[in-house]
């Protein structure tokens, strides 16, 4: 019986969807948007600042940003909301520890760290209120370090 | 006019197949933690295609970035940070059926450290990145929800220290990872640590005044603010009122309904589910000389864990004895 209702229900969406030109997630390719989609309300962000807006934000390197020892500068990304990266020759936590210590001790304010499998990401305000995120993720034998504008 | 009854139509029927394609809330799984604090850092990714990821709320990124406290493409579980060596509790009731601990708790590799748990729903749950002799546990044993089965670590293919907790179930003949806050395993999105409460009120939030050699009945009410419902029935696990500062300390307030010289009583009710009120009545007897008195009381999910003593608005009960001039010499 639920199973029936369900599939009449199935089938009323897909010709209500056909017939009210719906075409959820049809036309939406990897590279066509880095934000969210559907149906849902974005999540609740602390990422709102008094900055200016993103369209007139030029991203540069916050001053004093610490850099690990023996860490060697990389190639910046086709990304222009990336201001630095670079390559240090360590593996799995230690640039996210090294960094969850150091970005306070250098004036930074973390406001919120992330671990993962497959990389670290730690979000940390600049002395403007700005808020940065610096990625820490495995390439090769080394961890790549990438430091780049919020964004949810 | 149409065109918006079709996507009245349209949007209705995607409300109610979006929440039949979800489980009804079962309250049958905990958080594997007891810090309240604790929030999550990714959770599973629902969305079997490479760079397209679909969030427990059903939002589509149709990206490869990683989304802090949402989601990151190809995540099989729910990352929790914390630090290494925090303790890591069953989510539910279970049976251990595989682990392992020898790797060093941060040692980065393709395999760490963990303890796989078989539940009687058919699912299993996974605690991942444990440190090194980190499993409380041993094959074959049984655990309760709620129950302290490891420490967690780092090791594994690990960016920080964390708990990836992941579950998973039969799904088209083969085992999967499954996303229990999309489907609503857990108590509440995002969920509930398996012992908490919080104080909402008593008989008598002000000084007891008691005559000596007499017993007065008091009691207090918290809401089970954890994922585990509390019962009163004589196992481990049971949800009882004891003394505290320090635990267990033999109470001079004892009365004869207590259980034993600190358990002043176990919980009112025979079952209290999350979110519900449970009711904590006992007797105070004093045998002490006049004067004031304070006694501090915390619960405790018998030979499990103490509930977190400040969440419970540090219930303690003031008592004043008071000369009783049938035994006592009245005062000179």
């Amino acid at each position: 019986m639920k199973r029936i209702g369900r599939g009449a229900a199935f089938l009323l969406l897909a010709m209500a969807a056909v017939g009210c030109g719906m075409h959820r997630d049809a036309a939406i390719s990897p590279s066509a948007a880095s934000s969210p989609i559907l149906s849902n309300p974005p999540p609740p962000s602390a990422t709102a600042t008094d900055g200016p807006t993103p369209s007139e934000f030029v991203p540069t390197l916050p001053p004093d940003l610490p850099v690990m020892p023996d860490a060697q500068p990389g190639r910046l990304p086709d990304d222009a909301s990336v201001v630095a990266r670079w390559t240090a020759p360590v593996f799995g936590s230690a640039a996210y520890d090294f960094y969850l210590q150091a970005l306070p001790d250098a004036g930074f304010t973390i406001v919120g760290s992330y671990p993962s499998e497959r990389a670290a990401l730690i979000r940390f305000r600049d002395a403007s209120g700005r808020i940065w995120q610096l990625l820490a993720e495995l390439v090769g034998d080394r961890t790549q370090i990438t430091v780049q504008a919020d964004r949810p | 006019m149409i065109g918006r009854a079709c996507i009245g139509l349209s949007f209705a029927l995607a409300v109610w197949l979006g929440s039949a394609g979800r489980a009804l809330a079962t309250d049958d799984y905990t958080l594997p933690f007891y810090d309240p604090s604790i929030s999550l850092s990714y959770g599973v990714d629902r969305d079997p295609r490479p760079c397209y990821q679909r969030d427990w709320a059903n939002v589509l990124w149709a990206d490869c970035n990683l989304h802090y406290g949402r989601v990151y493409d190809g995540h099989t579980g729910m990352d929790y940070p914390m630090p290494l060596l925090s303790p890591v509790a069953a989510s539910r009731d279970g049976t251990v059926i595989d682990l392992f601990e020898g790797f060093g708790t941060e040692q980065f590799g393709i395999n760490g450290n963990y303890v796989l748990l078989s539940h009687a729903d058919g699912r299993r749950t996974l605690y991942y990145h444990l440190a090194q002799n980190g499993a409380y546990a041993s094959v074959g044993k049984t655990v309760l929800a709620g129950q302290w089965i490891g420490a967690s670590g780092c090791s594994g293919q690990c960016y920080g220290a964390h708990l990836h907790f992941e579950m998973r179930a039969v799904v088209g003949g083969r085992w999967a990872p499954v996303d229990p806050l999309y489907e609503q395993r857990f108590t509440t999105n995002p969920g509930r640590v398996p012992f908490l409460a919080a104080y909402l009120r008593e008989s008598n939030s002000g000084t007891e005044v008691i005559k000596r050699y007499t017993t007065i009945t008091h009691w207090v009410e918290f809401v089970n603010a954890g994922g585990r419902t509390w019962r009163n029935n004589i196992g481990v696990g049971r949800v009882l009122l004891g003394t505290w500062n320090p635990p267990t300390r033999n109470s001079a307030f004892s009365a004869i309904d207590w259980p034993s010289s600190w358990v002043a009583t176990n919980v009112d009710q025979s079952s209290v589910p999350p979110g519900k009120v449970g009711r904590f009545t006992f007797g105070l007897h004093a045998e002490s000389p006049p004067g004031t008195y304070d006694e501090p009381f915390n619960l405790l999910a018998n030979s499990m864990r103490w509930f977190d003593w400040a969440r419970l608005s540090s219930f303690h009960v003031p008592i004043m004895v008071m000369i009783n001039t049938r035994f006592d010499d009245p005062p000179a």
